[in-house]
């Protein structure tokens, strides 16, 4: 038979048929493996777009209780450029502590590093990308506004300052410098109403930025939690410790103590489900602790009657145990025994500091217990140290230097 | 014969069809099937896992390299530090010196100069893939140091201008003082706004670096914790060249402890090539060799002299030997002989013949320079006066040079 003949005989019809239902079940195979493939790789993105967007909602979040800090420092600058103006109409003859005030209103950077981690790519909403881009670029706008404002502040005082002195020192120029005083002093007038009205026109913008970005903001905020809310899940499954720290870091910085307070149990209670014997949950169960042991002292000191002093103790085990920043949390051991009176306790925890490499923070506190700092066995233990006693009480009496 | 009666009668072609796509066929197509399914999803598999291995390796090294940059920066802010209470210090004098109105020289500039220091290292932490980095959590904290330092350095570089702003201040008080022009209110105005504007400013240069200290501490046990969980040690990631980073910069923080530790480290890490002049490594690693041996001997010359008994003579000396035979930085190797034989061995006759060598080789002397009067107890003996009155070109006026203020710092 004839090759030709042979080849028809054995791809007879069956045969087609049977290597047609191979090919369609190679090309149904491996479609189906791909999708299942893309489906988990949908699945991986989609985890890793819900973590983003709680990041990214917590340091909104974040940037909101900053945004009062820069609205109460525009309302400080205003205020100091009216101080100024006031002592400026009674002859510029009185001093003032600019460069302190001034320094008590530098403002805290508002935070982008969940912003700069997102990748554009991965960001399944383009259309939430994109507002959360026009709020940053809000932020800023702010920040720069808030520059330039600050410094007109600070020339605003320099002037104040040289048109002060200049009136105390004026007697002691000679007569041929007389011209070269009241040209440089006119000088210093023009800088002192220049600057100072350009403080209070150039807080127009930097408040339209924070309205903008306070309303911006809470609606960004309600479309991340309704985004979360398409993929079935709320924002407080999402996020974890870290989060919980940040905001409670942030309000405690911003004096907001009953927030920082919510935030940090609220840290504590997820943190309960983390390795104990792990770093992670030390270096935040420390942090998380301490910050309810400085929201419960500081809401006692502004005489809040919610919390009394002894509640801070079970936080400040915790704070202790973790071993983190243990200095400043054996300080504030200090500061509550000394504060009740409990002797036996404070020398414990005298003790315990100077087995520290490191006593920097505490000698800066010393001065604050000089009942007990005074004492023969605290000073049997300062004795011990490379510092001589003298030089201890340079610390415990600072003023006696 | 017709043949076509012989022939039995063809089945229909759906009978024969159904008979050809038995059970066991249906059974083995399904199979088939299966397999192509499972197959390529483990295909697929394997291709990702091995993806994620990669990402997995490049984020172990990403962690070990910024733990060093932070290490590294540990030490520059100890270096810092000193800096700052420098400007401290120059501020006070200054402020001594116009309170009193004894408008002396003041040495401002070289002060100055003497206080620089190498900024922080941001080379690793800029080049963070965000993606990359797996842990979240770890790298919002990295971020947050970086933050911290940012502004840190911001603070302390207005805190630069300003003093030197005030130095310049006090110097137009000085010269005008010595042209008997008296005439000094805005001197006067401007030097107490910025005595005032300095002198608030490092205290909180002071708090952010406790701050920025305490932070780094934590960071760098959350790093370490990191590679643990994915079983590295972080030696095993170190290069030569980062050991070689790590020992410069704690040798600039004055912690020769860890200098010798991170100079030893390298070394080890040098392999036995280094004296194989055909080895490709040959040129890099000698350089190596050189750099080391001068941070050990530097160290370990600090420590000598600061009493410490632990390192001998000759291990000192051994250091000095291995840097010079490098070959690296020629004339520094031959100056520290200097050092070596003034301030440790204490051997005149051997001093004097390093000298020779070094002018022989350098005849312009300039690093010679601004170290030759840290050498005091040498210099009046009148075999190295005739030397070098001999020796020095015209113009070389070493007299001069000796007249700068001794320093033991220069070594």
């Amino acid at each position: 038979m004839s090759l030709i003949s042979r080849t028809k005989n054995f791809f007879s019809s069956l045969l087609i048929i049977d290597k047609s239902v191979d090919l369609l079940l190679i090309f149904i195979g491996l479609f189906a493996a791909l999708q299942f493939d893309s489906y988990l790789k949908l699945k991986q993105s989609e985890e890793l777009y819900k973590n983003s967007l709680t990041k990214i909602h917590t340091e909104i979040s974040v940037n909101k209780i900053l945004l009062k800090d820069y609205a109460n420092s525009i309302e400080r600058s205003t205020a100091i450029i009216w101080e100024l103006d006031s002592l400026g109409k009674l002859g510029f003859k009185d001093t003032y502590s600019g460069i302190l005030n001034i320094n008590d209103i530098k403002v805290t950077q508002l935070n982008d590093r969940s912003f700069k981690a997102l990748s554009e790519n991965n960001f399944l909403n383009k259309n939430l990308y994109s507002d959360i881009k026009k709020l940053y670029n809000n932020y800023d706008k702010l920040e720069q506004g808030w520059d330039t404002l600050s410094n007109n502040l600070q020339k605003n005082y320099k002037a104040y300052f040289d048109i002060y002195a200049t009136q105390q020192l004026v007697s002691y120029a000679p007569d041929d410098k007389a011209q070269e005083v009241v040209n440089n002093f006119v000088v210093d007038i023009a800088n002192f109403y220049g600057f100072g009205s350009s403080v209070l026109k150039q807080d127009y913008w930097p408040n339209l930025h924070i309205q903008s970005a306070n309303t911006v903001g809470d609606d960004l905020l309600d479309k991340i939690e309704a985004e979360l809310g398409l993929y079935k899940v709320s924002l407080n499954e999402y996020r974890s410790y870290d989060d919980y720290y940040w905001l409670s870091y942030y309000s405690l910085q911003n004096e907001d103590y009953k927030t920082s307070l919510e935030y940090a149990f609220q840290g504590i209670s997820i943190l309960d489900k983390v390795n104990k014997d792990d770093y992670e949950f030390k270096s935040f169960s420390g942090r998380l602790n301490r910050n309810v042991v400085f929201g419960i002292n500081n809401l006692i000191e502004n005489k809040d009657t919610k919390y009394k002093r002894n509640e801070i103790l079970p936080f400040l085990k915790e704070w202790y145990d973790s071993g983190i920043y243990r200095e400043s949390c054996i300080i504030e051991y200090l500061d509550f025994y000394y504060n009740d009176n409990d002797f036996d306790n404070f020398l414990k925890y005298t003790r315990l500091i100077f087995e520290l490499d490191s006593q920097r923070i505490y000698e800066r506190y010393v001065a604050g217990w000089q009942d007990f700092m005074t004492k023969d066995a605290i000073i049997s233990i300062l004795e011990k140290t490379d510092r001589s006693i003298e030089a201890w009480n340079s610390y415990i009496y600072p003023k006696s230097i | 014969m017709d043949n076509t009666e012989n022939q039995k009668p063809k089945a229909p072609f759906l009978t024969r069809l159904f008979k050809y796509f038995n059970s066991l066929l249906v059974i083995d197509k399904s199979v088939d099937f299966i397999l192509i399914f499972v197959g390529l999803v483990a295909a697929l598999g394997v291709e990702s896992l091995q993806e994620s291995k990669e990402i997995e390796s490049r984020y172990i090294d990403m962690v070990a390299r910024i733990h060093d940059e932070i290490q590294t920066n540990k030490f520059l802010l100890e270096d810092t530090n000193r800096s700052t209470a420098g400007y401290f210090d120059i501020t006070r004098e200054i402020n001594q010196l116009v309170a009193t109105a004894s408008f002396e020289k003041y040495d401002g500039v070289n002060k100055m100069i003497e206080l620089e220091n190498s900024e922080f290292q941001i080379k690793v932490y800029q080049s963070i893939i965000a993606d990359e980095f797996l842990n979240k959590t770890l790298y919002s904290e990295v971020l947050h140091l970086y933050d911290l330092l940012s502004r840190y350095t911001a603070e302390k570089d207005a805190t630069k201008i300003n003093l030197t702003e005030y130095y310049y201040t006090y110097y137009r008080m000085f010269v005008k003082n010595q042209f008997q022009n008296n005439y000094l209110i805005e001197e006067y105005i401007d030097i107490n706004y910025l005595y005032n504007l300095i002198t608030k400013s490092i205290p909180i240069l002071q708090n952010n670096s406790l701050d920025i200290e305490m932070t780094t501490e934590r960071l760098l046990k959350s790093l370490e914790n990191e590679l643990e969980r994915y079983n590295t040690k972080l030696i095993e990631k170190r290069g030569i060249a980062d050991y070689l980073n790590l020992s410069n910069a704690a040798l600039s923080a004055k912690k020769y402890n860890a200098t010798i530790s991170y100079s030893n480290q390298g070394l080890k890490l040098i392999n036995s090539s280094e004296n194989d002049s055909f080895s490709d490594d040959y040129l890099e690693n000698k350089t190596y060799v050189g750099r080391f041996n001068a941070h050990l001997y530097k160290s370990k010359i600090y420590l000598y002299l600061d009493g410490d008994s632990l390192y001998p003579k000759n291990e000192i000396k051994k250091h000095l030997d291995l840097f010079y035979d490098s070959g690296y930085s020629n004339e520094n190797s031959q100056l520290y002989y200097l050092d070596y034989y003034y301030y440790v061995d204490k051997d005149f006759n051997e001093f004097l013949i390093s000298l020779k060598k070094y002018i022989e080789k350098y005849p312009d002397c300039n690093m010679l320079k601004p170290r030759i009067h840290s050498y005091p107890d040498f210099l009046s003996k009148p075999e190295l006066i005739e030397f070098l009155d001999g020796e020095l070109r015209e113009g070389q006026i070493w007299r001069d040079w000796v007249k700068l203020l001794y320093n033991k710092e220069n070594l």
